[in-house]
């Protein structure tokens, strides 16, 4: 009887150790993961004031020390990404001291523990000084990983750099020069029936500060009704060029036709605002739809009909 | 009864705790902390100050006050999914080396650019695999042709060809990966040289008759080691940096 309690108890103790452990135990691989929100930042600030804008970074990898660092950059390509530029050309007006991390300078050293599906909430101060030059600033905002601490073993260890791009305007009066040039906006000249126009749009900006162009391609067609295509208002940062894609319900897509095209002669035009309501922007593309491939068709038909009929004539 | 009465402990346990981030609007010290408008909770606005934001979009917003403007997000793509980058793996073990006998490792980088639409990611090596003394290394590979750089893959097939670099296939990478024989070095710090981009996706040239919500790209990045007779014995390591940028 004795014997039957303790094996009831035992059995009892494994199946609720093992059910707590299926319960309670992950393991996971030493991974990392990281998000950040907001990805951008566009401030427009006078010398002097101060703003503040808080982050959210979440970690769903293994627990990790976190670096946090801001590093200027410029573009480097025209489709919007970066690329890092040397800090120590702004060294005379001491850029990085314009920012706070908790109300505390930049720390190279400092470290921030976030534990394995942990966020943190990183308030970031952007104060320039009252005798800031005015302009432009681009910087991303880095939080790294630290594999220093587990050197060792035949490996590659790898680290993570996560970044969200902070896009500075310092100005006086709110109104910095904005200016553009559409550098290209261009379809095909000559296309067949069926195909489906593609609209490129580049546009410089040749101000002093980066804007949004805010417009729409309108398609006319002698034998349709107008489309309409609306422009991305992306950022085009100062003395750059970028290829500015299209946007329909919330995505962004190709400046492309929606309908195949027939016959006839499409023409397109852009016409789009900076985002300081001032000025107009427009150009103008032609594009004629023949129906190629058809008459192609109807040629080889045409043709093969002819000799076979010649054939039986004989 | 004594069911019906466990019920409510079973679910505690079964139910994972989900905490919320508050969200937080201030004037006049101007901090805005992720308005929850994607439910349609509303703008606030007060006389001085305006918060103008997309509804779905919880971390974006346009704030104006005098002497300010701040916009945070993407005010075209209305979606809450944060910018996010994974390594699947923070240490890539070769284990013991053998001459003559390419060692491989693979680690996988997911990218989720939901919020931002275009990425890239770059890589740099601290400098390359480098002895616990640092009186030897392996060197970076040129692979079989010699003419392989950071920005540059080709064949590195042959056995008598070492060194160390990397191979990439998935979503995203860089042309020159045409197939799994074809390696990079990585950029090295220590020269210096510049990260260099091994995953990159602009707005306007994915493919979109297949793209999936939410976006999210995946790579494998194929490390490999090949060492020579004369190599130098030791434990060799060193740190690659993988760095995830949004497109602004």
């Amino acid at each position: 009887m004795i014997l039957i309690k303790i094996l009831k108890s035992l059995f009892l103790f494994t199946v609720i150790g093992i059910g707590y452990g299926f319960l309670v135990t992950t393991i996971h691989a030493q991974d990392i993961s990281l998000a950040i929100t907001p990805p951008i930042l566009e401030v427009m600030i006078q010398p002097g004031k101060e703003i503040t804008q808080n982050y959210l970074i979440s970690n769903n990898g293994s627990e990790t020390p976190l670096k946090i660092s801001i590093v200027p950059f410029s573009p480097s390509d025209e489709y919007g990404n970066v690329k890092f530029a040397d800090l120590t050309n702004y060294n005379d007006i001491n850029l990085l001291n314009w920012f706070k991390i908790g109300g505390m300078p930049l720390d190279e050293n400092q470290k921030l523990f976030l534990p394995r599906g942990g966020n943190q909430e990183i308030i970031l101060t952007i104060s320039p000084p009252s005798d800031a030059p005015e302009g432009d600033y681009y910087l991303t905002l880095l939080f790294a990983t630290d594999s220093s601490g587990i050197i060792g073993g035949q490996a590659t260890h790898t680290q993570a750099q996560i970044g969200a791009n902070i896009l500075l305007t310092v100005s006086q009066d709110g109104n910095p020069r904005k200016d553009a040039q559409i550098t290209l906006f261009s379809a095909p000249k000559i296309i067949d029936s069926l195909g489906q126009i593609v609209y490129i749009v580049k546009i410089k900006n040749t101000g002093s500060a980066f804007f949004k162009p805010i417009g729409k391609i309108n398609i006319n067609h002698l034998f349709g009704n107008e489309e309409t295509l609306t422009l991305a208002p992306q950022n085009i940062l100062a003395s750059s060029i970028r290829e500015i894609p299209c946007t329909k319900d919330e995505q962004l897509i190709r400046c492309s036709l929606t309908k195949k095209v027939l016959f006839g002669i499409y023409t397109g035009n852009l016409k789009f605002q900076l985002d300081d309501g001032k000025e107009s922007f427009e150009a103008s593309t032609t594009t004629i739809a023949f129906p190629f491939s058809i008459v192609a068709a109807l040629i080889i038909v045409f043709i093969i009909t002819r000799t076979i009929v010649l054939k039986f004539k004989k | 009864m004594k069911k019906i009465l466990l019920l409510p402990f079973i679910l505690i346990i079964l139910i994972p705790t989900r905490v919320s981030a508050q969200a937080k609007v201030e004037s006049p010290n101007y901090t805005i902390q992720f308005p929850n408008l994607n439910s349609g909770a509303g703008v606030p606005t007060s006389d001085n100050n305006k918060i103008n934001s997309t509804i779905g979009g919880t971390a974006a917003g346009l704030f104006s006050s005098t002497g300010y403007r701040v916009r945070s997000g993407f005010q075209y793509i209305h979606t809450i999914i944060p910018f996010s980058f994974s390594i699947s793996d923070i240490s890539i073990d070769f284990g013991t080396l053998t001459v003559g006998v390419g060692t491989t490792q693979a680690t996988t980088l997911t990218v989720k650019a939901g919020g931002a639409g275009g990425y890239s990611v770059k890589a740099r090596e601290n400098h390359p695999l480098t002895n616990t003394g640092g009186t030897a290394t392996i060197p970076d590979t040129v692979c079989d042709n010699g003419n392989c750089t950071q920005t540059l893959a080709q064949v590195w097939d042959q056995v008598t060809t070492y060194g160390f670099g990397f191979n990439m296939s998935g979503d995203d990478i860089p042309v020159d990966f045409t197939n799994s024989t074809y390696y990079r070095h990585f950029a090295d710090a220590s020269v210096p040289e510049n990260a260099e981009t091994i995953m990159n996706k602009s707005q306007v040239t994915w493919d979109y008759p297949n793209n999936v919500w939410p976006w999210e790209s995946i790579s494998t990045v194929t490390f490999k080691v090949n060492i020579s007779g004369t190599q130098a014995a030791g434990t060799f390591n060193n740190i690659v940096t993988f760095t995830a940028i949004p497109s602004f």
